[in-house]
C-alpha cells in the first residue's frame, strides 16, 4: 500500500483517536501528522507481519501516549501555518461532552474506547495495546457503563 | 445516555481538513534534518574539541605534562557538562521503536528513560571529577614556582573549592536534572500498570 493511500484512508480515524486521547483538536492534529510523519518514516521497513491497520494504530497509540513526556500544555509543533490554523468547527454539546469524557478517563482507557468507537475490532485492539482480547472486553463494557452514568449524572437520558 | 448512542455521537466530531499532502512530507522532511543537522552539530562540536585542545597542547609549551593533561581534563569537562545539559544524551540515544504493541513500547520507553537517568548522573559525576582533577593537575606547575606558604594557600583554597563543588553543587545540579525525567518515568509506569 503506498502511502497516499494510507494516508487518505486513516487520516480521520487516527485523528478522532488522537482527539479522544486528548480533546483538544489542535493538539490531536498535531500528534495526527505526527503519527503519518512516522509512518512515512517507517513505511519502508513495514514487513506486512501484522496488518497496516495494526501497525498504523500501533504508531498512533504510542504517539498518544508519548504525550507524556511533554508538558502538561499543549505544546505547539513547528507545522507550516498553512497547516496549523483552521477554523474551529461548532460541534453538538453532546459530543463536546463525550469527548470531555473520555479524555477525563485513564490514558489506556481513552485509547481502548477512541479505537472501540471507531469501530477497529477488539482483537486488533488487543494487538495494538498488548493486552488480551478478554480483558479489552470487560473494559470496554466498563468504560461504557461510566460513560452513560457521566451522561446521565449531567441530566441527559 | 444509551451506549449505542455513543458511536453516533463520537462520529458527529469532524475531523481537522487533511492537511496537504506535500505540506506534511515538507513537515517531515524539515524534522529529519533538524535531527540530522543537530547530529552533525554535536559531531562538529567534538572535533572542533580535540583540536582545540592540540592547538593548545602545541602553544602553551608548558614544562611539565601535567599540565597539559589538566587543560585536557578542563577541556573535556566542559564537554560533559554540554553534553549533559543541553539535552544532547536523547539525541545520542536510540529510540523506542514505534511500531511496537502499547505494552512493549512503554516498558522499552521506561527501560529508555532509566538509562539516560543513570547515564546523565554518570556524565555529570564526571564533569565535576574531570573539572577538578584538571584545575589540581594545572595547578602544579605554577604552585612549584610560588613560594611553599603560597602555593598551600592556592591549593588550599582550590580543594575547598572542589570540595563544595561535589558536596553541595553537584547534588543540587542532579537532582534538578533528575526531576524531569523522573517524573516522566513516573508516568510512564503509571500508564504502564493501566495496560495490565
Amino acid at each position: 500500500m503506498v502511502f497516499e493511500e494510507i494516508y487518505k484512508h486513516y487520516w480521520k480515524k487516527v485523528f478522532r483517536i488522537c482527539m479522544g486521547y486528548v480533546n483538544d483538536r489542535d493538539w490531536a492534529q498535531d500528534i495526527a501528522q505526527e503519527t503519518f510523519i512516522t509512518v512515512w518514516q517507517q513505511l519502508p521497513n513495514f514487513r506486512n507481519e501484522s496488518a497496516i491497520g495494526t501497525w498504523l494504530f500501533r504508531i498512533a497509540a504510542n504517539h498518544c501516549l508519548r504525550q507524556l513526556e511533554k508538558s502538561k500544555k499543549h505544546p505547539k509543533e513547528e507545522f507550516p501555518p498553512q497547516i496549523a490554523e483552521q477554523e474551529e468547527p461548532s460541534t453538538d454539546e453532546n459530543v463536546r461532552l463525550l469527548y470531555q469524557y473520555i479524555s477525563e478517563l485513564e490514558e489506556v482507557d481513552r485509547l481502548i474506547i477512541s479505537m472501540e468507537l471507531e469501530e477497529i475490532p477488539q482483537a486488533e485492539i488487543s494487538k495494538v495495546l498488548g493486552m488480551t482480547e478478554s480483558n479489552i472486553r470487560v473494559r470496554i463494557h466498563r468504560i461504557k457503563e461510566k460513560l452513560s452514568q457521566k451522561f446521565n449524572s449531567n441530566g441527559h437520558e | 445516555m444509551d451506549t449505542n448512542n455513543l458511536k453516533d455521537l463520537w462520529n458527529k466530531q469532524d475531523a481537522i481538513p487533511q492537511p496537504d499532502l506535500n505540506e506534511l512530507l515538507k513537515s517531515a522532511l524539515k524534522l529529519k534534518n533538524k535531527n540530522r543537522n543537530q547530529m552533525l552539530l554535536v559531531m562538529a562540536m567534538g572535533v572542533a574539541t580535540m583540536l582545540f585542545i592540540l592547538t593548545i597542547g602545541y602553544f602553551i609549551e608548558p614544562e611539565l605534562i601535567t599540565t597539559r593533561i589538566g587543560v585536557a581534563l578542563i577541556i573535556l569537562a566542559i564537554i560533559f557538562f554540554l553534553v549533559s545539559s543541553g539535552g544532547l544524551l536523547r539525541l545520542l540515544m536510540k529510540d523506542a521503536d514505534q511500531s511496537l504493541n502499547a505494552a512493549d513500547y512503554l516498558q522499552l520507553l521506561i527501560t529508555i528513560k532509566e538509562k539516560q537517568l543513570v547515564l546523565g548522573t554518570r556524565i555529570m559525576n564526571l564533569y565535576f571529577a574531570a573539572l577538578g582533577m584538571g584545575l589540581l593537575l594545572y595547578m602544579i606547575e605554577y604552585t612549584l614556582k610560588m613560594p611553599l606558604i603560597g602555593g598551600l594557600i592556592a591549593y588550599g583554597i582550590t580543594a575547598a573549592w572542589i570540595l563544595f563543588n561535589w558536596v553541595y553543587l553537584r547534588p543540587r545540579i542532579l537532582s534538578k536534572q533528575q526531576a524531569k525525567i523522573s517524573e516522566v518515568i513516573k508516568n510512564l509506569e503509571k500508564v504502564n500498570n493501566q495496560l495490565s
